[in-house]
């Protein structure tokens, strides 16, 4: 896929960065569920890292364009940049995603062994995405879920069964 | 991490739609059409291998 406009960052780009600098990352969130048949758009790109990978992932957005409030020093949770328009990228830094109340934790590198490999049948372009299984339980985690959070997690389930029942 | 706790999610779903309201509709629909290329290119892509 070529960059869709000059000057305007294309995520499929900082993707590829990811995968040369050997960034150990998931493309998390919205952006993964439809690539798993889930149709729930945002505008969001949300990748969870290796927190090893920290300081080489701030590099590689500095040099994509990006602006964020980080700072190397801080070993902050969560940080989000942008290109001061709509291109906004949240990366999470976390070790493990947990609520503790409801007794759901789920680990980077489970979550990073387990994923799968979505790749460009004629190009080199790969990303790395949570099975869906493991999408679904990050949303599970949020504290205080919306409604619509709750209709996603019903829809998701039933998206999760169908599939299971196929392969049967 | 509690991801419960993290009150930068909520502000960050705040600033998007806030962002895409300033938009104006010649922008807005430019951003939209390079959402649906960019997800319908996501979509293309093949499964090639699980790392288990």
């Amino acid at each position: 896929m070529k960059s869709q406009g000059k000057g305007e960052p294309d995520p499929i780009d900082l993707i590829r960065r990811f995968n040369k600098e050997h960034i150990g990352y998931l493309l998390i969130g919205s952006m993964a569920l439809s690539m798993h048949d889930a149709p729930f758009g945002s505008a969001d790109w949300d990748f969870w890292v290796s927190s090893e990978d920290r300081v080489e992932v701030y590099d590689i957005i500095e040099r994509f364009g990006l602006q964020g409030k980080h700072k190397k020093t801080e070993n902050r949770p969560l940080d989000t940049f942008t290109d001061g328009e709509f291109f906004k990228v949240d990366v999470f830094f976390v070790k493990a995603f947990s609520n503790k109340k409801k007794g759901i934790t789920i680990d980077f590198s489970g979550a990073y062994v387990r994923a799968v490999i979505k790749k460009d049948p004629v190009g080199d372009f790969f990303v790395r995405v949570p099975i869906l299984e493991d999408l679904v339980t990050m949303l599970k985690i949020v504290e205080t879920p919306r409604s619509q959070h709750l209709k996603h997690i019903e829809y998701l389930e039933a998206l999760l069964h169908k599939k299971k029942k196929n392969k049967l | 991490m509690d991801i419960g706790a993290l009150p930068t999610r909520k502000q960050s779903v705040r600033q998007n739609i806030d962002a895409f309201a300033s938009l104006s509709p010649s922008q807005k629909i430019r951003v939209l059409e390079k959402q649906r290329k960019i997800l319908a290119y996501l979509k293309s892509l093949k499964e090639v291998k699980s790392q288990k």
